[in-house]
């Protein structure tokens, strides 16, 4: 929600006779908004706005106010008032943003048609989830994953090497290869989440051949005293619950906000059993400080802080293929216990993240000019099962630095930078285990230019990017007697993009937009060796790999058919050029502990097509019906073979019924979603150990309510997720060559802000 | 390293690592078992299985070598671990020995050979580090030897031999073709 507000004065007398009223609006069509509350929090006086969107206070002292306005499908929202004359206020309320935030007409690129975000209300209600749970929800993107809350976002069919996150303008850096590796970040640390596949995202480094996913904490509003919102969570599957706090404090300026995450969880349960070690634990910590000098001088200053540990199911761990194959026939998975517990034990992963960063912003009559930096410390130790007590030595461990360092102009046509990303990670010699991955070193050195006109009815957009990437790579030698082995690498990697879009008339958009995007071959794909349990053979990577080149096309048109039905819909191609993938050799490699298939890097040309769209309708003032649809068909066009791990059709039908006042409850909302996701039948028997899961539909429920109080109000939710306990297998989830996902779960959460 | 490359750290004047990376180091390796030694006694002479693979699970081809067995006769067999990527080479039978309760091997034939329990655990569950071997008729057979850590060795049939219930992970499975004459 968006609410923008000014006020008009009259001089009247002093004393507590003051008059406060006002007025509100739909920003959209600016037509009354009746039903709107407004509550003066020093006062505890509450009105309601009229048919005409009029509401009124009377006899108020002289003072600082503080007024929360809500309406039904908005957060809650606090603006300050200092009141010292009759004030008329004028608000407008992006009212209904899950309905009508689509067709706005915007003139900011920041705010691009081509880009989906998630609502305050949808942050709030899945401040439980991970973040790759949580953008799932969003068309055309999907999670690909190892249990419940390892997962890793998918953006239209494309993840782990080829997608990019962006925390706080940081281009995240950990570990993101391979499946079971979760991004270390909180979700709870953002107010602002979005996924953007547009030009916003030539702004910044990284492997992107798609989309990035983009979180950022969110301006803090202005307010000279100490506000914050306490977000909790408990679920019945699990055992275990979610508790945040996020406090701030804006002046005029100098602005700063604190916040903290812990999460806990014990073993899930399926429809028909425990799964046993799948437990959580994480702790989150977010501080940021704010100042201004002269309105054209800034300086920021965040650091996030994330460690978790995440049990990885017994069952699911395996030593050969003999095991795995005996692990498919299993109707209950090995190591099922009737008893539930919170102890995580090996297998299992421990993760802990440091993020730093400054920035500074000149604003000048030409434009601004910022300067970032921010160092991170990423470091990840994965526990298996071992002999004689070697449970408790990790059989990975890695630590990683980064720093970033950039340098940007912006101006309302143009934005232009340089930037510089710098890696080194290390294997930890404690693991007693040949490492999968070499250390290296990457310096990435890359500038970028966007361009943004409109000319009459045509927004024109243009963007390149240009990264040059130097490695220094050192590794073992794959037989004895082991030395060390070093190589370097560099790439120049060149991107661009351009896009129109347009308004028809008053209720349509479209956009058509091309990109062509390089990547490096990543380090896994260039120099793996060894036993890779997420794909039960031995991997090996391939020197002779090349750049990998992506053209991609979109076209998206959004708009309204009527004034009850919404649609935005896009369809998208996107041609690769060495498109890099694992392929299994005709061989097998034989071990002690048996013959493993040997998976080896290749590159081939491929072929992405897909769409995705979103359909609104307001059934009636109270109901409305939302669904969401997502495909993509991927082919392997060299070899004329599916692309695997390709998400498969899904639907989400969302019916909400909403009133705004029931007894002493306001914004009362009943939602039943419906979550279909389709057996994937294009798929390549040889990359594949075992047939995609069957199609499954899924049901929700869930009711919310602010109660109505004299100080503090309070939201609740109820919650029950998979109502009917279905047993289902996810296909783009590891686990589920051995168990069931999640059963019934029971959720209560409650939100408080003050 | 090239000026160009050293500019950004010297414009961030923050060195917070070195251009090159640290040389790799994997520390022991001292839970590998690269070998696994069949002794089978029979009447004061022994003959033996062996499976050898110094480099792990990549790298080059294991060495299989195999003696040719006895028909029908009875052999007293017993299973030694080895981790010869290591100088000095390092016995692991102990590491075995002494978590007895969380491994068992398995053995497996193509032919007429029986195998059979000589060793329990402390649980009176068998290990199978010492059994016994007797061999049928003369012929070619394909023994496979499997080592499983955290099987459930009170499932139906494990006790008995019957790896098909057993779960826990594979550590070992290895394959002896031999000549029974």
């Amino acid at each position: 929600m968006f609410l923008f507000f000014g006020w008009s004065l009259q001089v009247a007398a002093q004393s507590c006779l003051l008059t406060l009223e006002g007025t509100v609006r739909d920003a959209h069509d600016q037509s009354p908004m009746e039903d709107v509350s407004i509550y003066i929090t020093e006062v505890g006086a509450e009105q309601w706005t009229d048919a005409r969107g009029k509401f009124s206070f009377e006899n108020l002292c002289p003072g600082t106010y503080h007024a929360l306005v809500q309406h039904i499908g908005c957060p809650s929202e606090r603006i300050l008032i200092e009141l010292f004359a009759d004030t008329t206020l004028s608000l407008t309320l992006e009212h209904h943003e899950n309905m009508l935030h689509e067709v706005d007409v915007h003139d900011e690129h920041e705010h691009a048609i081509n880009e989906q975000r998630l609502s305050v209300l949808t942050l709030d209600n899945s401040a439980a989830k991970s973040l790759a749970a949580s953008v799932s929800g969003l068309a055309g993107v999907s999670m690909l994953g190892n249990g419940a809350d390892i997962g890793l976002p998918v953006v239209h069919g494309l993840s782990g090497n080829r997608l990019t996150l962006v925390n706080n303008g940081v281009v995240h850096t950990g570990q993101q290869w391979g499946a079971d590796h979760s991004p270390e970040i909180d979700l709870n640390s953002a107010s602002e989440v979005s996924v953007v596949s547009g030009a916003a995202a030539m702004r910044y480094p990284g492997t992107h051949m798609g989309g990035i996913v983009i979180l950022e904490s969110g301006p803090i509003p202005f307010d000279p005293h100490i506000h914050g919102k306490i977000r909790s969570t408990a679920e019945s599957n699990g055992r275990g619950g979610t508790m945040n706090g996020q406090f701030y404090k804006g002046l005029k300026t100098l602005q700063w906000r604190v916040g903290g995450t812990l999460k806990q969880y014990g073993d899930r349960h399926a429809p028909k059993y425990f799964l046993n070690n799948t437990g959580t634990r994480q702790a989150h910590a977010n501080a940021e400080l704010h100042k201004q000098w002269n309105n054209t001088l800034e300086w920021e200053g965040k650091y996030n802080y994330f460690s978790a540990e995440y049990g990885i199911m017994r069952g699911s761990h395996i030593g050969n293929l003999t095991d795995l194959e005996s692990a498919f026939s299993r109707e209950v998975p090995f190591f099922t216990d009737s008893v539930f517990s919170y102890e995580i034990e090996a297998p299992r992963q421990w993760v802990q993240h440091h993020q730093l960063k400054s920035g500074l912003k000149k604003h000048t009559e030409l434009g601004t000019l910022e300067w970032h930096i921010a160092g991170q410390r990423d470091q990840r130790r994965e526990y298996d099962v071992r002999r004689s007590g070697r449970s408790d030595i990790p059989a990975l461990s890695l630590l990683q630095y980064s720093i970033q360092n950039e340098v940007l102009w912006s101006s309302d046509w143009l934005e232009t930078g340089y930037q510089f990303l710098g890696r080194n990670n290390w294997n930890v010699p404690e693991t007693g285990i040949i490492p999968l991955l070499p250390n290296y070193t990457s310096f990435t050195n890359g500038a970028f230019i966007a361009l943004d006109r409109a000319v009459r009815a045509y927004e024109l957009e243009f963007g390149a990017r240009y990264d040059y990437t130097f490695r220094s790579i050192a590794k073992l030698s794959n037989s004895v007697p082991r030395v060390p082995v070093y190589y370097n690498d560099n790439y120049h990697n060149f991107s661009f993009l351009g896009r129109i879009s347009r308004n028809l008339g008053s209720k349509w958009q479209v956009l058509a937009e091309s990109s062509l995007r390089q990547r490096p071959p990543e380090i896994n794909e260039m120099y793996a060796f060894g036993l890779h349990q997420g794909v039960s053979g031995i991997e090996e990577g391939n020197l002779e790999l090349d750049q990998e080149t992506g053209l991609k096309s979109t076209l998206q048109l959004r708009g309204k058919v009527s004034e009850k039905l919404h649609v935005d819909v896009r369809a998208y191609t996107h041609f690769f050029d060495g498109y890099i993938y694992l392929q299994p050799q005709q061989t097998f490699r034989l071990t002690i502990r048996g013959a493993f298939p040997v998976f080896t890097y290749e590159q081939c040309d491929a072929r992405l097509l897909g769409g995705d769209a979103v359909i609104k309708y307001e059934i009636s003032e109270h109901l409305n019906l939302e669904s969401t649809w997502g495909y993509v068909y991927g082919m392997n066009t060299t070899e004329n073979l599916p692309l695997n791990f390709m998400p498969p059709l899904n639907v989400q039908n969302n019916l909400g019924y909403e009133v705004p006042q029931w007894k002493n409850w306001r914004n009362v909302n009943l939602s039943v979603m419906h979550r279909y996701t389709a057996q994937q039948w294009n798929w390549d028997p040889s990359l594949d150990l075992i047939a995609p899961p069957q199609s499954y539909h899924l049901f929700d429920l869930h009711l919310g309510a602010t109660l109505k109080g004299a100080n503090f109000k309070p939201k609740f939710r109820v919650g029950f997720e998979n109502i009917f306990n279905t047993s289902y297998r996810d296909y783009l989830n590891r686990q589920r060559y051995f168990a069931d996902a999640l059963g019934r779960n029971f959720t209560l959460s409650w939100v408080q802000n003050f | 390293m090239k000026f160009a490359k050293l500019l950004p750290l010297a414009l961030v004047s923050v060195a917070l690592f070195s251009c090159e990376p640290n040389d790799p180091d994997h520390g022991h390796e001292e839970e590998l078992i690269t070998t696994l030694n069949v002794d089978l006694e029979a009447g004061g002479s022994t003959v033996t299985l062996n499976f050898q693979d110094i480099d792990g699970d990549g790298g080059d081809a294991p060495i299989i070598t195999v003696d040719k067995l006895a028909a029908n006769t009875t052999y007293a067999g017993s299973i030694t671990l080895f981790n010869e990527s290591e100088d000095p080479a390092e016995e692991l039978t102990a590491e075995i020995f002494d978590e007895a309760e969380e491994h068992q091997f398995f053995f497996a034939t193509t032919g007429a050979s029986m195998f059979a329990y000589a060793d329990q655990d402390n649980n009176g569950n068998p290990v199978g580090l010492s059994f016994e071997l007797t061999t049928g008729d003369a012929g070619m057979e394909s023994y496979t030897i499997t080592l499983r850590h955290e099987p459930e060795k009170t499932a139906t049939g494990v006790s008995g031999g019957d790896i098909t219930n057993a779960g826990g992970e594979t550590d070992i499975e290895v394959v002896f073709d031999v000549t029974v004459e």
